[in-house]
């Protein structure tokens, strides 16, 4: 599961810690939204990213990937 | 060497009343139980066999960078038994995303990294390379266990049913991968062969002439391009370092391979 995020909220996670070690990694699905992962949010115990908490959670949508070559 | 970390252990003195092997603990174990602050003695202990097996076999100085995963926490995981200060420079990890920790090990979720702030170029040896990681999980995906961002370091247990490998050079080696589990290792020892270890076993064996060494830092699970995503298997061990002959590193997953079982883990 993740949670969809704008790209203004993407950009104030990057290079954050959310539970004082780890780093938010925010990804983008297929239609290029930006995401966080449940995992990230149930962690994360940054009192300035607790609005993490009230996003809403849906199913990732991952990229299409192409073969290695 | 006694480290003056005021834990109450020393080389000669466990100060836990542990067991294993009964002898005195290593000053790389004393000094990683310092800063991770790690008192089980089943896993000082199993630390302890480990380094001491390493240096038993001379091994201990082919490691720049050892992690072993102990502790069940992001800060005990971060750390590198071979130099366990909070530092880049030390190669303490930086873990992107959501990883759950456990005593098992660190388990991704699909959108996980961790950078080891290890550059190559700088730290390893052309023509005197390994990598290695210990996956616990079974599956199939489109994602490298170990990654240098410009490609040149690359260890895949099973990237959509295949095993890559390049070390040091830019041309992918692969066989049918059977699974992901346990330790994976790339080595070069050379500057025309490239070699694939599986659990203890040589199972890939290719001449590819080595060209340059990675600018870019190392990363576990994989990073994200045209075709890869991250990880979402469970790490319980990896390493990078110098090369190895093919008796040094069955010893080495010996070595490893003891270890996970004495913290009841093994694949």
């Amino acid at each position: 599961m993740i949670a969809i995020i704008t790209i203004e909220q993407k950009d104030s996670l990057i290079g954050q810690r959310f539970d004082g070690v780890q780093f938010f990694n925010p990804v983008q699905d297929i239609d290029n939204n930006w995401a966080i992962s449940i995992e990230e949010i149930n962690q994360c115990i940054n009192v300035d990213f607790q609005w993490v908490k009230d996003l809403t959670l849906s199913i990732f949508n991952p990229p299409l990937t192409e073969p290695l070559i | 060497m006694m480290f003056g970390y005021g834990m109450g252990i020393s080389p000669t003195n466990r100060g836990f009343g542990g067991g294993g092997g009964g002898g005195a603990y290593t000053a790389r174990t004393i000094a990683f139980a310092a800063e991770t602050s790690i008192v089980d003695t089943t896993i000082l202990d199993a630390l302890n066999t480990l380094d001491q097996g390493l240096i038993d076999n001379s091994l201990d100085s082919k490691m720049v960078a050892l992690y072993p995963f102990v502790g069940g926490t992001a800060t005990t995981h971060k750390y590198n038994f071979f130099d366990p200060r909070d530092l880049d420079v030390a190669f303490r990890l930086a873990f992107f995303g959501g990883w759950t920790h456990s005593a098992t090990g660190i388990q991704g979720n699909g959108f996980t990294y961790a950078d080891t702030f290890l550059t190559p170029s700088t730290s390893l040896s052309l023509d005197n390379t390994h990598a290695s990681i210990y996956s616990r999980t079974d599956n199939t995906r489109n994602t490298f266990d170990v990654w240098a961002n410009d490609g040149k370091l690359v260890l895949g247990l099973n990237f959509s049913g295949t095993e890559y490998m390049r070390v040091n050079q830019l041309t992918y080696s692969t066989k049918v991968a059977t699974n992901s589990l346990g330790l994976g290792l790339v080595n070069r020892e050379n500057s025309t062969t490239e070699k694939l270890y599986r659990n203890g076993t040589l199972t890939l064996t290719s001449a590819r002439t080595s060209s340059s060494l990675s600018s870019s830092t190392v990363s576990l699970g994989g990073q994200n391009g045209a075709g890869i995503s991250w990880t979402d298997r469970e790490y319980s061990f990896a390493s990078l370092g110098q090369g190895m002959t093919d008796s040094e590193e069955t010893i080495f997953y010996n070595l490893i391979q003891d270890f996970q079982t004495s913290l009841s883990r093994q694949v």
